[in-house]
């Protein structure tokens, strides 16, 4: 008879869904590899090549008879540009004074910069580096564009997030009514317990405490924060170390020629 | 009449199974076929996406400071495939403009942290980066455009 399900029905549907799923599977798996291709680690790629232009830039490089040599820091350039430390970065008060605006370089001695990012430079002088002495500069690179930082602020986009992630069905609705009623039962009674207060104002201040534990659950922020937590932050916290922890070698020419082994050191902190 | 119907039957039984198995080996092959096809327009898709031109202009330029003398670094991403690009405030903004119309067109944008100056470039597919000195300053410049595209 028209209309009934017979066992030829059954099959071709079965056989239709499990061809959906497989082509879904084939998809998703494709879909997979090509988001494989293009995962980086921009931040520790943009510090090495922020550390390879320092290296290479004329207002640091060492000169002679008109050659510039790459990897090859002039110590007294370094000293125009730098902060320097006779006690490498144990000495607080220099490495403070690196992080204090009112020592960040400018653009005019150096315009190597990342926008949006605090780019802290250390270069050491491993010779000349013991527990007594320890010769090192430091500085801070920024380019600032405060549209950009305030639109794509971390915190912003950790509270579009918790406005994406709001649940308003009925039985989340229920739940912030209850919590309401409890918190505002225990803040009513501790109200009315704390001179000054009162029953109602312990009340609101309880209900709207209940309200607000209620609105997301601990997965739903710690996905939120998971997915707004900058990059270095996340690497810095995953493994132990800040980005480009090991710089790259470079040598130090002082003004006596001599020539001393060094390290440049790269530390990129995305605002946004 | 009994017999009739379950020769009927039977003869339907048969003709489910035969369709079914070609259904199935057609399927099998189509599904390789296919596969192969979509890794090879995702693989070109990747290759030539806003996101890695974006990323690997913004790479280049960088680079570019890298060198203490001049330099001059060609790069094409793609043949076929033709980008707008917007070079602003330390960023590359880039869309690929994909012909097939089942590509969506989204943009992406890296930064990068040499000097170069500020311009936008349309429909181009070839870039020149270059670092060079004049009269004792670094200057960074960025030209672009239009290779081999047949569209």
């Amino acid at each position: 008879m028209k209309g009934d399900i017979t066992i030829n029905v059954i099959i071709t549907g079965l056989f239709a869904i499990g061809v959906a799923v497989f082509a879904l599977y084939i998809l998703f798996k494709i879909f997979q590899e090509v988001h494989t291709l293009n995962i980086q680690a921009q931040t520790e790629r943009d510090a090495i090549l922020l550390a390879n232009a320092i290296v290479s830039h004329e207002k640091l490089v060492y000169e002679k008879d008109g050659v510039k040599y790459r990897g090859m820091l002039n110590a007294s350039k370094l000293d125009s540009v730098f902060l320097k430390s006779y006690k490498g970065f144990n000495d607080n008060d220099v490495f403070k004074n690196v992080f204090d605006p009112k020592f960040w370089i400018t653009r005019d001695k150096l315009d190597l910069s990342y926008t949006n990012t605090l780019s802290l430079i250390l270069i050491i002088d491993l010779d000349d580096c013991n527990t007594d002495r320890c010769i090192a500069w430091g500085g801070v690179t920024v380019s600032l564009d405060p549209w950009e930082l305030v639109k794509e602020n971390p915190l912003v986009k950790f509270g579009e997030c918790l406005v994406q992630s709001f649940d308003v069905s009925l039985g989340h609705l229920e739940k912030s009514v209850g919590a309401c009623a409890v918190g505002g039962g225990l803040g009513a009674a501790i109200g009315s317990a704390i001179p000054g207060i009162g029953t109602a104002i312990g009340a609101a201040i309880g209900c709207a405490v209940g309200v607000i534990a209620t609105l997301w659950t601990p997965e739903e922020i710690a996905n939120c924060i998971s997915r707004n937590i900058p990059e270095p932050i996340k690497m810095w916290i995953e493994t132990g170390n800040p980005v480009s922890h090991k710089g790259i070698p470079i040598n130090i020419v002082y003004g006596d020629g001599n020539i001393h082994k060094g390290r440049l050191i790269v530390n990129l902190l995305e605002l946004v | 009449m009994e017999r009739v119907k379950k020769i009927k039957l039977q003869l339907e039984v048969k003709w489910f199974l035969a369709i079914f198995i070609v259904t199935i080996i057609t399927l099998l092959i189509l599904s390789k076929l296919v596969s192969v096809a979509l890794s090879q327009l995702y693989q070109v898709v990747a290759e030539s996406s806003s996101e890695n031109v974006a990323i690997q202009l913004a790479s280049l330029m960088s680079a570019a400071g890298a060198v203490t003398g001049k330099i001059e670094i060609e790069y094409i991403p793609s043949a076929s495939t033709l980008y707008d690009v917007k070079i602003v405030n330390k960023k590359v903004e880039a869309i690929a403009k994909f012909t097939q119309i089942y590509i969506q067109k989204m943009s992406a944008e890296a930064k990068f942290c040499t000097n170069f100056t500020e311009g936008e470039f349309k429909d181009v597919n070839k870039f020149t980066i270059e670092k060079r000195e004049e009269n004792g300053l670094t200057c960074y410049i960025i030209s672009a455009g239009r290779v081999g595209n047949e569209g």
